[in-house]
């Protein structure tokens, strides 16, 4: 059986001023049906354009992406049309992504505008409604301008808006990270249920690692354009076999700090992609960098794309070097 | 310990065309030097205006309308306007959120570094820059002598964050105010940021103001915590006991809606609704339209900040919360 | 439409502008018809009359040419000549440069650059020496100096939504539509066009001066509208060479320019706020407008 949604070999490299930067790094990635997978990394690691490749907002310069088989973007007219209905977004700041002159009931039902045989005419309205108390809003909201909104109320006008297209897949980017902790957990509450009642598959980004890790079945970490870990998500954040995913999960500030713990401090900052190293792109801030690292690109191996896999986490804690003075 | 900064029942509004928001209501909350105290809370609640105030940098739009805010002792709302600079100037160092806008993009960072020496110690030129690579070094910049001739933009954002600390400490500030410090940057490069705090914190023995949204920086780094909603604390004491034990409804829902406690596929036990519009808080107690545990009491009767064994809470069923 | 009204009510600027405006439109409207005959009798025992010269009837209200005709019909029927000029000229290039301003802003690449060359040219280009020399070659006809000024005027229409369109772009509702599969046509229909109108709707409203100016100096010249045709530009210049002797054959023609631009203006930014929900409060609030942040003492 085919995955829902798969990608092969993803490269994008875009082109500013001279400089030739690429985002994407050869990317390999499946989603299953009614599953959530964990997108985490910091910024410029290209998780965003990876997220508008598998839109199709962006074309890649390599690779395949196909959605149940099918390549979308071989596909054209009524057939692209019908795949554009099965993948939907939730962007990251409900303020941007809500047209301000469209009120809530006209930015819900936006989709149906472009996909007509979707939902009668004369259900449209009766439809919004339903839409709204699906997200926790009333009907009543549905003549109201988004700045009329909060920001969570805003948010769960997005996710309506896509789910008004009865979709397959949802890429939600960030969808929680412009809003308060109260009003957080409030839509990954929401998050949940839907994908309980609708099956709905989530590619879930996000560089929060607590909320992906409560999120999401599977986890994938990126670092400057390449995935470099991916396993279940309990699994990853147990025993991360990556450096760069050991050191982001000890960076990651918790509520209950582990008494006598140490932590990973990195040394420095994410390479510009523009100029990033060469063989692995986190070799410039390992510790247990050798000379293999930058002559050999490491190739993805049991769920680490590493030339020196930690074993186990002890190991790691006694290597790293971090906690300096 | 000595008191570094205390402020006193402070109280900021301000003015709009459709009429007075109070922003800040009778806050109070003391830092030792060498502690750190966390201001905790969620966007609107007031965290932002009360450091502004505290730092005399409020949009003129606001007004502190009451309180005091004791620096060393001396109460500088009572100045004038060049006796502040002149005593708060050195005593208070403030790090912002946005290092890209509160940095000058034309001009070298090592000039901006060196500033507070030419104004507050009336240092040379040459001096002044001496001075700032020394500074500069300390706070981590990598070779700080040539690194002085650049630019903003050419830093990226942590080394912005750092020059915007090396300012902020120049002058060895007894109280450091900072602002979401570390909200905008990755969370490698935010370890770093929070650790170069806290050693220079200790180093020269300051008393640390953290104002912050995330609850996990202030059970990581701060000693003292106040929880502020809708203007004024409803909750203080030590971060381990508030955080372990919270006496506050609100506190209570805050920490239960961080994901990391929860299993995958349970429900966060979140806090109904959102924050209240400042323009229309609620009477009585700001929270009861969110409170599971609202009654009459809430609506007519405004809880106080009560303090008992070191701690405080603004609840009329705090001590059933603590009993529990 | 009756609460556009009831806004309308509550700005008393805008009131007045609109006020202003139906006149004019009246004017230009029932103003040929009506004072079509009086306003090119000639009578030169009436020659040069100052303004409320009442003794010889309403007509010469705001005095006489030097041929003795009345200035006050004059302005109402050069109403209707200046209107059926500045009016299709200003919407032709509306129309023209705001379409092609979005198209060009939203598809970027080699539309947007082949369109922003062609507005440098147009732009470099002196428009009145544009206008000269097509208006000496065809003839110089209401409809020629339509297109003319339409023309010369596009550019900025063209520059102004290609600005927006490109800002616009970016923003993420309008990658959201994207991921609907909406066509760009539609897109830009619903989420540039709305956002944009405002904008280029106060720019048309400043920009009919600059046509009505144009047309009066194209008349002045000799190539504009023909005697006895009448237009307000066409009254300025002919006034102009009287202006010692009897002022206002120059000076009313000029005051309603003024008047009908002004009332433009102030309803084009009346309009901006009235027809974005996000603004509309404010007109509601009273005072709010000109007062928006309270000092503190």
């Amino acid at each position: 059986m085919p995955e829902l949604l798969e990608a092969r070999g993803l490269v994008k490299t875009f082109r500013a001023s001279g400089h030739r930067l690429r985002a994407l790094d050869g990317v390999d990635l499946h989603l299953g049906k009614g599953e959530t997978l964990g997108l985490v990394g910091e910024s410029g690691c290209g998780k965003s354009t990876l997220a508008r490749t598998l839109l199709m907002l962006e074309r890649p310069d390599e690779g395949t992406v196909r959605f149940s088989g099918v390549d979308p973007f071989a596909l054209r007219g009524a057939e692209l049309l019908s795949w554009r209905r099965r993948v939907q977004m939730v962007f990251q700041d409900p303020f941007g992504s809500l047209n301000p002159r469209l009120t809530a009931a006209e930015l819900i039902g936006e989709p149906w505008r472009t996909h007509r045989d979707l939902v009668p005419s004369r259900r449209r309205a009766a439809r919004v409604d339903e839409l709204l108390e699906l997200v926790g809003l009333r009907a009543t909201d549905a003549r109201r301008y988004p700045q009329e909104f909060s920001g969570g109320q805003r948010q769960r006008i997005g996710i309506a808006r896509a789910l008004a297209s009865e979709p397959d897949v949802i890429v939600c980017d960030e969808p929680v990270s412009a809003l308060d902790l109260s009003v957080q957990a409030q839509v990954l509450n929401l998050l949940a249920d839907l994908q309980r009642e609708l099956g709905v598959a989530y590619l879930f980004i996000s560089h929060d690692l607590s909320v992906v890790r409560h999120v999401a079945d599977r986890v994938a970490v990126m670092y400057l354009g390449r995935v470099i870990e991916t396993g279940p998500t309990e699994e990853v954040f147990a025993r991360p076999r990556h450096p760069y995913t050991a050191a982001l999960l000890s960076a990651a500030p918790s509520l209950v700090p582990v008494e006598g713990a140490r932590e990973i401090v990195l040394t420095g900052e994410v390479p510009s992609p523009v100029d990033p190293p060469s063989g692995c792109r986190f070799r410039t801030r390992c510790w247990l960098a050798q000379d293999v690292c930058a002559q050999v690109r490491p190739p993805m191996e049991h769920g680490a794309a590493c030339h020196f896999p930690l074993v186990d986490n002890d190991a790691v804690v006694a290597s790293a070097p971090a906690n300096q003075p | 310990m000595t008191t570094s900064l205390e402020v006193e029942g402070l109280s900021v509004d301000i003015h709009t065309p459709t009429g007075v928001l109070h922003v800040v209501r009778d806050v109070s909350f003391s830092v030792g030097s060498g502690r750190t105290l966390a201001l905790l809370g969620e966007s609107g609640c007031g965290k932002s205006m009360t450091a502004q105030a505290v730092a005399g940098l409020l949009d003129p739009v606001a007004e502190v309308v009451g309180g005091a805010v004791r620096l060393d002792g001396t109460d500088v709302l009572e100045l004038d306007h060049t006796a502040r600079r002149a005593l708060a100037g050195p005593g208070l160092g403030v790090v912002f959120q946005d290092a890209l806008t509160t940095l000058n993009p034309v001009q070298q960072v090592g000039a901006q570094v060196a500033e507070p020496f030419r104004i507050h110690e009336r240092m040379g030129r040459k001096a002044a820059r001496e001075r700032a690579v020394e500074l500069m070094e300390r706070v981590g910049i990598p070779e700080p002598r040539a690194r002085a001739r650049a630019y903003p933009h050419q830093f990226s954002g942590g080394m912005r964050q750092r020059l915007l600390i090396a300012m902020a400490v120049a002058l060895r500030p007894s109280v450091l105010l900072a602002d979401e410090p570390t909200t905008a940057l990755d969370v490698t490069v935010q370890a770093q940021i929070m650790r170069l705090l806290a050693d220079l914190r200790a180093e020269r023995s300051m008393a640390l103001v953290l104002i912050t949204h995330d609850l996990a920086v202030v059970a990581e780094q701060a000693d003292e915590v106040a929880v502020m909603y809708a203007g004024s604390i409803v909750e203080t004491g030590p971060v381990r006991e508030v955080f372990d034990r919270p006496r506050h409804p609100y506190t209570r829902g805050l920490l239960s809606s961080v994901p990391a406690g929860a299993a995958k596929g349970e429900p966060l036990r979140s806090i109904e609704g959102s924050p209240p519009d400042l323009a229309a808080v609620p009477s009585g107690c700001a929270f009861r339209t969110r409170c599971p545990l609202a009654a009459e009491i809430c609506e007519s009767e405004t809880p106080a900040l009560l303090e008992v064994d070191g701690r405080a809470a603004a609840c009329h069923f705090a001590k059933e919360l603590t009993d529990a | 439409m009756s609460r556009v009204l009831s806004l309308l009510g509550k700005d008393r600027f805008a009131a007045v502008a609109a006020v202003v405006l139906a006149l004019v439109v009246l004017c230009a409207l029932f103003g040929p018809p009506l004072l079509g005959a009086l306003a090119v009798e000639q009578n030169l025992r009436a020659v040069n009359l100052p303004p409320l010269s009442l003794d010889r009837g309403w007509a010469f209200v705001l005095g006489s040419d030097s041929l003795g005709r009345s200035v006050a019909a004059r302005l109402v029927v050069a109403a209707g000549t200046t209107m059926a000029v500045a009016v299709p000229a200003v919407l032709l290039s509306l129309v023209v440069g705001s379409l092609w301003g979005m198209w060009a802003g939203y598809h970027r690449g080699w539309r947007e650059t082949v369109s922003m060359r062609i507005a440098d040219v147009i732009l470099s280009f002196p428009s009145l020496l544009l206008a000269v020399v097509v208006l000496y070659v065809f003839t110089p006809g209401i409809a020629n100096i339509i297109a003319v000024l339409a023309i010369a005027r596009i550019p900025i229409y063209l520059r102004t939504a290609r600005a927006e369109a490109v800002e616009l772009r970016s923003r993420l509702f309008v990658d959201a539509a994207r991921t609907f599969g909406t066509k760009d046509s539609t897109i830009i229909r619903r989420h540039i066009l709305p956002i944009v109108a405002p904008t280029l709707l106060t720019v048309a409203a400043v920009d009919f001066c600059f046509v009505m100016l144009t047309e009066s100096s194209l008349s002045f010249l000799g190539i504009g509208i023909q005697p006895p045709g009448m237009s307000w530009g066409l009254m300025v210049a002919q006034g102009r060479q009287e202006l010692r002797t009897a002022w206002w054959i120059a000076v009313f023609p000029g005051l309603a320019i003024v008047l009908t631009t002004v009332s433009a203006t102030v309803l084009a930014a009346w309009a901006r706020i009235a027809f974005d929900p996000a603004q509309r409060w404010r007109l509601t609030v009273p005072g709010a407008r000109k007062r928006s942040v309270e000092p503190t003492p």
